[in-house]
């Protein structure tokens, strides 16, 4: 379930927030005996958005009205805007194809003319283009492709900071908050809500703070168990709704506030929000908080015991608006609610019915449990009930399938755990044994460093060479773009050559060697695939890097979050990428080396990045671990000689020093002299 | 918990990512049948119809990714997600981008390869 997909729903509301139902009127009024022309536009667009928050459709046919005037009139920027505007309709509507098409409408007139970079209204239709990057960001996030959202997001914040495009940057670091939460990155999810709250007050947007006190309000309550204090939040962001005669926002923060007492036990307090929820979002005929307002008076009614007839009516009204907008996603208690109702009345038929249709959602949500008492419900209404026996038998073996492949799942789970001890095991006699074999290794670790070398090398001289080109011609621009193409190309290739022949090694210390290569590769790999080409010098990002560093290699070590968890601690700082390179591989190093010594034997703890500016200019890295610490990892001394010496020649490289701190854990500092911003 | 495997299609003329993203698919136990361009794709199609393809947007002397994933999409109903070492800018400059596929950016790590083949195959499932 996403209740908080509803919050993005205020896209530009706070230009329409002043507004009063007067204005509405003399508005309506005057724009009909406006002659065509850009004043017209003007009111047209501002009609439009006063009525996206009260009425959908009226908005978009001021859209339209908008398309038709500034064809005729031939003003492509009003056009490109109208496009999308439309787009955003579309998604608050869940119209996503439509959506998607105006996006890419809006996207193509921005582009032409960011090419064309028109000096009088740059501003805006930079501003414009991000927003519309900003809103695709929000497409995918509706439609929960979520990888798809955050790339599109960080691109949104990338060009509102560049640009100094603050309404766009804003809007997608608080949708990236949330992406964030749902992935349970709850600091990260805080720092962009933070972020977004200061250049929404710096905007003097009430709305957008507004919005930043929702979200702060819902981590506070959803998953750090305050939710006295995000009452407080939510009363506050109420506050801004009310002045702003925001409707659909003062029904949202309605839900939150329900939930917030619900949580608290309060369920009458519940109830009474639910309900206001319900009415705003009724009578602003909103689907999506209509579904989200019905399910939770469905669950509150069910958890009171009401009148059958009153959770009968509300499961059915929550089921009717979810299946007519297709938000399946939480739908399956709903209709096993129905069926539950339906067997104590004795109308096996539409039981059965409810069940069946439960059981593929519940399946899809991997809720294998609940799967399982459905599938046995089913059982029994068939065998006692309706006496079908071939249903009867089917639901039985469905049942038995699915707890078969839960326990299954279970048993193979310790086996692959004692399996994995075992092989461990077995790794360090062999090591033992086996100094030949190791000496042999070395030649490899030489192999794979020529490579690696080579590799930076040909980046490096690739993308001076680039650089080189641009000053002179644009239209070599093409060719610039061929060579970044066969450099990312080639890294792919290097990766999966690595992978490869990683699957022909037996050789365990040879294994490891390689794959220590790959982590390499991979950590060079993301900066070229993160890589923004489109200034002059050539920008990594490295809050969004070092995340998804930091995620590969928890993955490459198979730790989970919940064994090892990452925590960053970054300023927001573009490198060079002459700089990123050394800097991305002296992080993947000292990271590798904490998740490969310091949690042995399934020990829990967490490993610290963070990445800063001291006051006298220097750039300070600090890579830390609670974990066993240097005396009692034996193996660090050996087996990490190649890492160390690569983080010693890396650190010269950018004149820094690699200081081991004293204390828990294992800690190492490098300040950077020799850096260089993008 | 059981996994349905897929048939997936996997058009690549990089010999080695080809051969490594082949294995990779098979180790999770999908089929995978293989082709270097549009042409081979389409002939490989014949024989074993896909739920999921995995292309690129250009193939040398081939025809370009986007019209074969019409195609795949069209006529086979398959769902698509394209590879490319084509940078961001390039793909903005292209409307057709928009489009509603995946897309992996090479150099891509192991770890988004296989997020990515995630919700792809969930979509191939839908």
């Amino acid at each position: 379930m996403k209740p908080i997909l509803l919050l993005l729903l205020s896209i530009f509301t706070w230009v329409g927030a002043i507004a009063q139902p007067a204005t509405f009127d003399s508005l309506q009024a005057a724009v009909v005996r406006m002659p065509n022309g850009p004043e017209k536009i003007e009111v047209l667009n501002q009609l439009l958005k006063l009525y996206l928050n009260s009425d959908l459709d009226k908005s978009r046919s001021y859209a339209y009205q908008v398309v038709d005037l500034s064809k005729k009139t031939g003003n492509r920027l009003a056009l490109a805007t109208a496009y999308k505007d439309i787009g955003v309709i579309h998604l608050i509507s869940a119209a996503y194809d439509s959506a998607g098409y105006y996006n890419r409408l809006a996207l193509k007139e921005y582009n032409q003319f960011l090419k064309k970079n028109t000096g009088a209204d740059l501003a805006k239709i930079q501003e414009g283009y991000a927003g519309t990057v900003s809103n695709i960001g929000n497409w995918h996030y509706y439609q929960s492709t979520l990888d798809s959202a955050v790339i599109y997001h960080q691109r949104a914040v990338e060009l509102g900071r560049k640009w100094g495009a603050d309404k766009p940057k804003a809007n997608s670091l608080s949708t990236l908050a949330y992406i964030y939460l749902d992935q349970s990155k709850y600091e990260q999810a805080i720092e962009m809500h933070l972020e977004a709250l200061r250049t929404f007050e710096k905007m003097d947007n009430p709305d957008g703070i507004s919005r930043s006190y929702q979200g702060i309000g819902e981590i506070n309550c959803e998953y750090l168990n305050k939710c006295e204090q995000a009452l407080e939040y939510y009363r506050e962001s109420l506050k801004i709704k009310k002045e702003l005669g925001s409707e659909r926002g003062m029904a949202y923060v309605f839900r939150l506030i329900g939930g917030a007492y619900e949580k608290l036990s309060a369920i009458d307090s519940a109830l009474y929000y639910y309900e206001k929820t319900v009415a705003l979002a009724e009578k602003l005929n909103d689907k999506r908080l209509l579904v989200d307002g019905y399910s939770a008076l469905a669950a509150v009614a069910e958890t009171l015991g009401r009148p059958e007839e009153e959770r009968l009516a509300l499961h059915l009204k929550y089921i009717g608006v979810a299946e007519e907008i297709g938000r399946l996603d939480g739908l399956f208690v709903g209709y096993s609610s129905l069926g539950d109702i339906y067997q104590k009345r004795g109308d096996f038929e539409k039981a059965a019915a409810y069940y069946q249709k439960a059981a593929p959602l519940a399946e899809n949500q991997k809720n294998y449990g609940f799967l399982e008492r459905l599938y046995f419900k089913q059982y029994n209404i068939y065998k006692d009930h309706l006496l079908d026996e071939s249903n009867a038998l089917a639901a039985l073996e469905a049942y038995l399938v699915n707890h078969d492949s839960v326990s299954n799942a279970i048993k193979f789970q310790a086996v692959e755990d004692i399996s994995a001890r075992y092989e461990t095991e077995k790794k360090e006699m062999l090591i033992a044994e086996q100094q030949e074999a190791i000496r042999q290794g070395r030649i490899r670790f030489g192999l794979i460093a020529c490579m690696l070398v080579l590799a930076v090398g040909v980046g490096g001289l690739l993308f001076r060479l680039t650089r080189q080109l641009r000053q002179r011609n644009e239209e070599k621009e093409v060719l610039i773009k061929e060579i970044h193409h066969r450099v990312k190309n080639n890294l792919q290739v290097l990766s999966s050559l690595l992978h490869l022949q990683s699957r022909y090694i037996q050789d365990g210390a040879a294994l490891d060697a390689v794959r220590e290569g790959q982590n390499r590769v991979e950590a060079m790999g993301l900066i070229h695939q993160k890589l923004y080409m489109g200034d002059n010098p050539v920008a990594v990002e490295m809050q969004g890097y070092l995340y998804q560093l930091g995620d590969t290699l928890l993955d490459a070590f198979r730790l989970h979050d919940d064994q090892v968890e990452i925590v960053y601690h970054l300023e927001p700082l573009y490198l060079d990428v002459d700089t990123a390179i050394p800097m991305g591989l002296i992080i993947n190093e000292l990271v590798a080396n904490s998740l490969k010594y310091a949690f042995p034997h399934g020990r829990r703890g967490r490993v610290e990045i963070s990445l800063w500016k001291n006051p006298s200019g220097k750039l300070c890295l600090k890579v830390a671990d609670n974990g066993v610490g240097k005396a009692a990892a034996p193996d660090l001394k050996n087996s990490t000689s190649f890492g160390t010496s690569l983080v010693q020649i890396l650190s010269k490289k950018l004149k820094g020093t690699p200081q081991v701190l004293d204390g828990e854990g294992y800690a190492t500092v490098i300040e950077f002299v020799n850096f260089k911003e993008a | 918990m059981p996994m349905v495997p897929l048939k997936i299609l996997l058009v690549e003329d990089e010999p080695l990512v080809a051969l490594d993203l082949k294995l990779e698919l098979e180790q999770a136990g999908h089929r995978v049948a293989t082709a270097t361009d549009a042409g081979t794709a389409l002939r490989a199609c014949g024989e074993q119809v896909p739920d999921l393809a995995i292309l690129n947007f250009r193939y040398a002397n081939s025809m370009d990714g986007m019209l074969l994933a019409e195609i795949l999409q069209s006529q086979y109903l398959a769902s698509v997600l394209f590879i490319t070492g084509a940078s961001w800018e390039y793909m903005e400059e292209s409307a057709y981008f928009y489009a509603d596929h995946s897309v992996l950016y090479k150099p891509f790590t192991k770890l988004q390869f296989r997020t990515a083949m995630k919700s792809a195959l969930e979509r191939a499932r839908k």
